[in-house]
């Protein structure tokens, strides 16, 4: 009988269901609910990664998933949340986010498909708007959600006799002993630069956890974990890039962007620091994406491993470039936006969706 | 290519109904289970090795598994392999009912076969992929055991999933 399978090996079985599939083996019978809940299954390569879109103004409090094998949306209910939240990055089958409502930096883990949030202790130093990156340890491995670890560097805190300061040091939670490690001291220009121009999601390859500006010129820095060093690294076409979006695949570190009136490109990390242009965005689906314009501005990009999406609004379509055979080959796709909300600011990243 | 005459070594193996199957070493050798026993008792190669928890028909079908893989591997990889690899495999399991999918999934999960185990999860996966609730209870023999309050509440948290699926084709 399959209600009888024992846990452990039904476990194997869910961990090849998409989030929309899991959710019905949950719903058949007790046994399968408790063994769906009991081992959240995360084995990332059986799926392609969903697109998760979370609006900027929760009011309405519930985020949007595409479902990349059916090319279908689905709307998800976040009322389980305490606190509206930002996305910071995608760990494995979990979101790490950010609650909106304190201007002091927490962080918290959340699973929009089975309605988990666990914040994780507070800082060491408390600080507000620092950059924060991820980095997960042995991606792939199996079981559940992998260890990881969360670095914040910079942002700013209370100064010893009243007012604000740049703060230097770097913090590093690690998901094995789930606590925060002061981790050592940064130059003060890039503890500045970090806290003033880049609000924006790391990237870790290598080694390194790299960070961008957010706007003109661009430019990318690198922290080296081993060896604590910094070191900043220039990007192609800095000042005249209209959006910009560092990601990491295919084990290098991607950079996404585009220039007004051309067709947006992605570079590859190459060795000596230097960038290779591997791929252009087609132009019909480029002009499709800006709708007849010719400006990339408000033009936002996320990746994981096997897909790079280029978005804007939630109700205009979305550009996508997926990997259709394990390191062989990528393909373009179009998505067509979710029609039935137009016009939300989002803020988006992408989930492998299995829970 | 020159072919060595070489002694093909035999490994027995009782099944749960007591047949004894003789397979070649390098055969025994996929089942992760024996290796280990065999990497940890390296003077048992003569002895019968007892496999309680599974039947003949499944081992006979594992057996036919690894021998096929072992051959599809021992050729140059190329496209055209991988394409008849996974008409094999399709091959496999189509004609299976789902108790005896179970039976080998079981098997394979006890003789630590990876790759086969995979194999046979997925297309099980492939069966409950975008089928409805019911169709998935009726399919797998499931009784829905949810009091009328519990199902309401599941039925909430999941509904989300539950647009686009298959029309059930019974």
């Amino acid at each position: 009988m399959w209600s009888t399978l024992p846990f452990d090996v039904l476990a194997k079985i869910f961990s090849f269901l998409s989030p929309d599939s899991l959710a019905c083996a949950r719903s058949a019978c007790r046994q399968w609910h408790t063994c769906a809940r009991t081992y959240p299954s995360t084995l990332p390569q059986h799926h392609q990664a969903w697109f998760l879109a979370l609006p900027t103004r929760n009011r309405g409090q519930c985020c949007y998933v595409h479902n990349p094998v059916v090319d279908k949306w689905h709307m998800l209910s976040l009322d389980f949340l305490p606190d509206p939240i930002r996305p910071v990055a995608s760990i494995g089958t979990l979101i790490l986010v950010r609650p909106t409502n304190c201007t002091i930096l927490q962080l918290a883990l959340c699973n929009p498909f089975t309605r988990q949030f666990k914040y994780l202790p507070m800082l060491n130093i408390t600080r507000t708007n620092p950059a924060v990156g991820v980095v997960i340890l042995e991606p792939g491995q199996p079981g559940p959600n992998p260890d990881f670890r969360v670095y914040v560097a910079g942002g700013m805190s209370e100064a010893p006799r009243g007012g604000a300061t740049y703060e230097a040091t770097l913090e590093m939670y690690d998901s094995v002993d789930d606590a925060w490690h002061i981790m050592g001291f940064m130059p003060v220009e890039f503890a500045v630069r970090l806290t003033v121009w880049t609000p924006n999601e790391s990237v870790y390859s290598d080694g390194v956890l790299y960070w961008m500006t957010s706007a003109r010129a661009y430019s990318v820095m690198g922290f080296h974990l081993g060896s604590h060093t910094w070191r900043e690294l220039s990007v192609p076409m800095a000042d005249r890039l209209e959006f910009a979006a560092l990601l990491w695949r295919n084990g290098r570190l991607t950079l996404v962007g585009g220039t007004c009136g051309e067709d947006a490109c992605i570079w590859e990390l190459t060795e000596g620091d230097g960038w290779g242009l591997i791929e252009k965005v087609p132009i019909e689906l480029g002009i499709k994406f800006l709708g007849g314009k010719r400006s990339w501005g408000s033009t936002k990009c996320v990746g994981s491993e096997g897909a790079i999406c280029l978005y804007r609004e939630f109700g205009s379509g979305m550009v996508v470039w997926r990997e259709i055979e394990e390191k062989v080959r990528w393909e373009w796709f179009w998505v067509e936006g979710c029609h039935f909300i137009r016009d939300k600011q989002v803020q988006n990243l992408q989930i492998k969706g299995s829970v | 290519m020159s072919m060595a005459a070489v002694e093909t070594k035999k490994i027995t193996l009782r099944t749960a109904d007591n047949h004894e199957f003789e397979v070649e070493e390098a055969i025994a050798m996929e089942f992760s289970t024996i290796k280990t026993f065999f990497d940890e008792n390296p003077d048992a190669s003569e002895d019968t090795i007892p496999l309680p928890n599974v039947t003949s028909k499944c081992l006979s079908a594992i057996i036919e598994y690894c021998k096929s893989h072992l051959a599809f591997r021992a050729r140059e990889t190329s496209s055209s392999i991988d394409e008849q690899v996974r008409t094999y495999d399709e091959e496999f399991v189509k004609a299976r009912d789902n108790e005896s999918l179970k039976e080998l999934i079981l098997a394979a999960n006890y003789l630590n076969i990876k790759a086969l185990l995979d194999m046979l999860n997925q297309a099980v996966a492939d069966r409950i992929k975008n089928k409805s609730v019911e169709y998935v209870r009726r399919f797998f023999g499931l009784e829905n055991d949810y009091t009328p309050e519990e199902e309401a509440a599941i039925r909430a948290e999941n509904e989300w999933a539950f647009e686009g699926v298959d029309p059930d084709d019974d």
